[in-house]
């Protein structure tokens, strides 16, 4: 059979495994963003709204380190939680928690920048509005976040995103274990190279779906911006 | 698209994240996950997805399993990563043990090594006597070699075996993958060239490749697979009970006739001892 | 007609960066008056409205509000309100954006309503308290900043150029809004425009401003609210 086709019988059908996988890989994108996002806004929004020395540095590193591999962040929380690390006795590594962290790390830089770069794009005029109203800062900062809705969920769904599609932190600090830690993006790197396409690509259809369906509502969240 | 939508979307992304892990079977004992680092040619030929299955279901243990190469494998027990190894590298295993990282190393099963190559066989190695001379002569025709460059058991005896043909290995033909064994295998048929592999990995792959068995059955190519705990006095975190719970089991009867009745395509893929 | 100053501007100098923006030796700002702002653009009257709100600070000199420095003074920001040229609205319904400054001084939730309705009104925009505040015309928007502004019924009224980019029909409403508003006296008006003739007709002084420099105060004729048709055929809803 076509590896095309079995792929959509696979998904058509409901495949048990391949379902899981997918609950696992959501799950922990999941639970990885929602960490992401407290420190994430609060950064994000430090970096934006308020002048302090070496602001400029600090959104620089930031952005940059939106931009690094996945297996580095794996291999520096690998060597954290190693049961050799200094967080070793929490039992992590080769756990959903290690995973979770690897990827709260790695969407971090993403939610902080795409937060800072949104809320300084909002115009001048908005904050010498709240200003003149005479709102206090902490009405300020509520109206902000009220104000830079979308592009928060924006930033929060590009984490999302990020997150789901990652293959380095997933497989270096879960270890790819079946029924447990397998996700989506280590299947389809296991599967591969055993050569065992169908599995692999119809988890390749769903990943697509996921990202198509995280563009859309980035995209609505964006125009609604506009 | 409207907020309402927008809002809609996100709480149903939200539901679908929230959709539980399940595969929580039996639980039982004290502390139920036991962490097992593998080789790849255990998991990913299918064995411990066979008979892991039986032992979770009788003793309510739920067994992790980390396939990695053996070196790594290895270093994950030392670490305190894992609770328990079971790879094929008999010096290496010994060393293991001998540095206090494990204990209470059983001897499980084997199978055996096989040189794969192009089914023309151009370095002409079907007639060698040896897997020495084999090794010699693709090194002397200057043949592709695909090597796994892992650290794994197999790289591991690959190079014990370059060791005893007096061959340093460099040079084009000569080609370091650091893949696992599949797409090693993989590999080698794309080039095509020769490559040593596990039988249990080739028997998994072979109906995906044209590359043929050149040359086997040498004393040289046994393949020996052990199970050691990781060591409970230097690593109190491990999960000392159910290593020694899952090696028990293996070294069973039932555990043994387990691994003996695994068949893939119709052919039996470790042997054990008894 | 002597009055006391509501704001003082005492050697005021604002530059940015080298570049000097805005330099006024002295200027009083009386209660109660109504004061035009004339001048080109870049002449210096945003900057000039901003430091009178303390939306932005001096570089040199100082600013007094009743006598005490302005920068800082949470009676200077309850009590005036800064209208942008082109206004800002806050996300979500027009409600929200007039109820904003009423909500920040704790109005009473049924009071709040009512002033939203009033000043609403005031500016013919009954039927919009439900729209969102981001899908309106420059004419309305305009008129919704000022209603929010009213609303605060606030002491002190700093507005840019109230009638610039507007409709004409939005424009007409707003000139009759701020004629009544300055008649009926109470309420210390600062606007600037670069119509000499509507800012002088409006106001009961001119202050001309050329490169940042105070270059002449005149005073004005405050007449526009009798010269106006008293119904206009194209005014507003």
């Amino acid at each position: 059979m076509n590896p095309f086709l079995g792929a959509l019988e696979l998904i058509v059908s409901g495949d048990r495994e391949v379902f899981l996988i997918a609950g696992t890989t959501l799950h922990f994108s999941f639970w990885s963003t929602a960490f992401s996002t407290l420190p994430g806004l609060a950064l994000g929004i430090l970096l934006a709204n308020y002048r302090f020395p070496g602001r400029r540095a600090v959104a620089a590193v930031v952005s940059s380190l939106t931009a690094l591999p996945t297996v580095v962040i794996g291999l520096f929380v690998y060597s954290f939680i190693s049961r050799s690390g200094p967080l070793g006795s929490l039992g992590w590594l080769f756990a959903p928690p290690g995973v979770v962290l690897g990827q709260t790390l790695l969407a971090l830089p993403i939610v902080v920048s795409l937060v800072y770069t949104g809320l300084s794009k909002l115009d001048a005029r908005f904050t010498e509005t709240l200003v003149t109203l005479g709102a206090g800062r902490l009405r300020r900062l509520a109206s902000t976040l009220f104000e830079a809705k979308y592009v928060l969920a924006s930033a929060l769904l590009n984490a999302f995103g990020r997150v789901t599609g990652e293959v380095g932190v997933s497989m270096m600090l879960g270890g790819n274990i079946r029924w447990y830690t397998r996700t989506m993006t280590t299947t389809i790197a296991l599967d591969t190279s055993k050569g065992e396409f169908e599995r692999a690509l119809s988890l390749g259809i769903l990943l697509l779906a996921i990202a198509l369906a995280i563009n859309a509502l980035v995209h609505a969240a964006v125009k609604h911006e506009e | 698209m409207n907020r309402k939508a927008l809002v809609l979307a996100l709480a149903a992304l939200c539901a679908a994240s929230a959709f539980a892990m399940g595969g929580k079977e039996a639980a039982a004992p004290a502390n139920p996950r036991i962490k097992l680092a593998t080789t790849t040619s255990t998991e990913n030929s299918g064995l411990l997805g066979y008979i892991l299955p039986i032992f979770e279901a009788k003793t309510g243990y739920k067994v992790d399993v980390v396939a990695v190469g053996t070196g790594a494998a290895l270093k994950l027990g030392e670490n305190g990563d894992a609770d328990v190894v079971l790879v094929h590298a008999r010096a290496q295993e010994d060393a293991f043990v001998a540095a206090g990282h494990g204990v209470d190393r059983r001897d499980v099963m084997y199978n055996d090594f096989i040189i794969l190559g192009p089914a023309s066989d151009p370095a002409g190695i079907g007639s060698a006597k040896s897997s020495t001379e084999a090794f010699s002569r693709i090194a002397s025709a200057g043949a592709t070699f695909v090597s796994r460059g892992d650290k794994s058991g197999t790289h591991v005896k690959e190079l014990d075996i370059w060791k005893a043909a007096g061959i340093a290995p460099a040079g084009t033909w000569y080609k370091e993958a650091g893949q696992g064994m599949e797409q090693v295998i993989l590999m080698a048929n794309g080039m095509p060239g020769y490559t040593l592999a596990d039988r249990g990995t080739w028997l998994a792959v072979k109906d995906k490749t044209s590359l043929k068995i050149c040359y086997q059955g040498d004393k040289g190519l046994f393949n020996p697979y052990g199970i050691i705990a990781v060591n409970p006095a230097k690593w109190p975190s491990a999960n000392n009970e159910g290593a020694k719970a899952l090696i028990a089991w293996i070294m069973s009867k039932e555990g043994l006739k387990a691994i003996e009745s695994f068949k893939l395509n119709g052919e039996q893929l470790f042997f054990t001892y008894k | 007609m002597r009055s006391e100053a509501i704001l003082s501007v005492r050697d005021l100098g604002f530059s940015y960066g080298t570049r000097e923006i805005l330099s006024i030796p002295e200027l009083d700002v009386r209660a109660g008056e109504t004061l035009a702002l004339v001048g080109p653009n870049g002449s210096g009257k945003t900057t000039l409205l901003k430091l009178l709100n303390d939306l932005i600070r001096p570089s040199s000199g100082s600013i007094l509000f009743e006598g005490r420095p302005a920068a800082g003074d949470p009676g200077l920001r309850l009590r005036s309100v800064y209208v942008h040229q082109s206004p800002f609205l806050l996300a979500g319904t027009v409600y929200r954006n007039v109820a904003y400054g009423l909500r920040v001084r704790r109005v009473p939730e049924p009071e709040i309503r009512r002033r939203v309705e009033a000043s609403l009104d005031l500016l013919g925009l009954a039927g919009f308290k439900r729209r969102d505040a981001k899908r309106l015309s420059g004419g309305e928007t305009q008129r919704i900043a000022l209603a929010r502004a009213l609303a605060l019924e606030p002491e002190l009224l700093l507005l840019d150029e109230p009638t610039a980019q507007t409709d004409r029909a939005s424009g007409e409403r707003i000139r009759t809004v701020l004629a009544d508003l300055a008649t009926r006296g109470g309420t210390t008006i600062v606007f600037s425009s670069h119509d000499a003739a509507f800012a002088e007709a409006l106001a009961d002084r001119a202050a001309f401003l050329e490169e940042g420099r105070l270059v002449r105060i005149e005073p004005g004729r405050r007449r526009y609210a009798a010269d106006l048709p008293s119904q206009a055929p194209e005014s507003p809803v």
